[in-house]
């Protein structure tokens, strides 16, 4: 496979991985719809401007996604030292797939996270704070430590990716051996 | 092993993952939601929705990871003249990061959990508090036990899918190298 051949791949799964991020984050946010309408009493001047900025900041990310796989492509397909083109293909895969699993864990961490603070921020403000986030503590350690095993994730995880090129290699060779009559 | 035939491999084995994990979340779900008057009221076990409802996905999933060899060929023809070949190495490696990848998903889960789960083991009592939901039920309690089950269950699939699945991806390699003969 050649150096285009897996920048298009990893272009193509990049953008469906956005667009996937876009959609559930948008999913989310017209699920909430009715309930933010039936708080404003119907359907007012703030709610439209609300759903226009809305679409209008889904778009932009839609076209950040788009620019942002190009760049990061270039990235994941790095020119390797080897010249053994199997190698290098497998390193690619492995990490596109640690890219991948990272953006959505990014998404899921944040996601996870932000309804909690919004309700922690709304008890603060009026002075009611329920039992269970009184100790926001362990769950803002947790949203860290969430984080930064994404970013790692998303960077590539060049430690992970490096073992599983390995214990790949490893496993053909050792398939290969178990059959003489190939050679 | 033409191409096409590796994929649709491919993808019989990530569906099958999925219904699996589709499983463990239909257990968790249901006895999170469990209420025995209900039940009770519609005379039905439930036992036998359990059965009724999982015993489908199970065997799907059964039949997807253990049986794609055969649901490919329905498909495509692993020797269909004009497609490119795969050899071993390229279908180790295929199955491989695919397995990565579903580990991974399925590893946020448990490690969250586990991460949320270190306070309440340094504070002492409160890891009672934290698995039996915050005291509205018994550690013994199916609750607790389906919620412990599920999570250990998906901690230990996760973790060896985010290894490379080694011994199921080494069975379907050995399979694609009987497909294609004497090439490696």
């Amino acid at each position: 496979m050649s150096k285009n051949e897996l920048k298009v791949i990893a272009r193509i799964v990049l953008i469906g991985t956005g667009l996937y991020v876009i959609l559930q984050s948008s999913l989310s946010v017209l699920f909430s719809l009715p309930l933010m309408l039936v708080s404003h009493n119907g359907v007012d001047a703030m709610a439209i401007t609300a759903i226009i900025i809305f679409i209008l900041l889904a778009l932009a990310a839609v076209y950040f996604v788009v620019r942002l796989a190009g760049c990061s492509s270039e990235k994941i397909v790095i020119h390797d030292s080897t010249d053994d083109t199997q190698i290098s293909w497998l390193a690619v895969a492995f990490r596109l797939v640690c890219v991948t699993a990272g953006i959505i864990y990014l998404y899921r961490t944040i996601f996870g996270f932000i309804p909690m603070l919004s309700l922690y921020i709304q008890a603060i403000l009026d002075n009611e704070m329920p039992a269970r986030y009184q100790h926001i503590g362990p769950e803002f350690a947790k949203f860290i430590v969430m984080l930064a095993i994404s970013f790692y994730l998303a960077c590539g995880a060049p430690g992970f990716v490096r073992w599983q090129v390995k214990r790949t290699l490893k496993q053909c060779n050792k398939s290969i051996e178990q059959q003489p009559e190939w050679h | 092993m033409t191409r096409p035939h590796l994929i649709a491999k491919l993808i019989f084995f990530a569906i099958g993952v999925c219904l699996v994990i589709y499983i463990l979340d239909y257990i968790y779900s249901f006895s999170f939601n469990y209420s025995a008057a209900i039940f009770k009221k519609a005379g039905i076990s439930p036992l036998f929705i359990t059965a009724a409802v999982g015993i489908v996905p199970l065997a799907a999933s059964l039949i997807l990871l253990f049986w794609s060899e055969r649901l490919a060929r329905l498909l495509t023809d692993p020797d269909a003249p004009g497609c490119e070949k795969v050899d071993g190495y390229q279908s180790t490696a295929a199955f491989r990061s695919i397995a990565c990848f579903c580990g991974l998903l399925i590893l946020y889960t448990p490690v969250s959990h586990l991460i949320g789960g270190i306070p309440a083991v340094i504070t002492g009592p409160n890891i009672l508090s934290y698995l039996t939901f915050e005291g509205q039920s018994s550690l013994l309690s199916a609750k607790s036990l389906t919620r412990i089950f599920v999570g250990l269950t998906k901690g230990v699939i996760g973790l060896y899918l985010a290894f490379g699945a080694p011994h199921y991806v080494r069975w379907q390699t050995k399979l694609a190298i009987q497909t294609n003969g004497a090439k490696p």
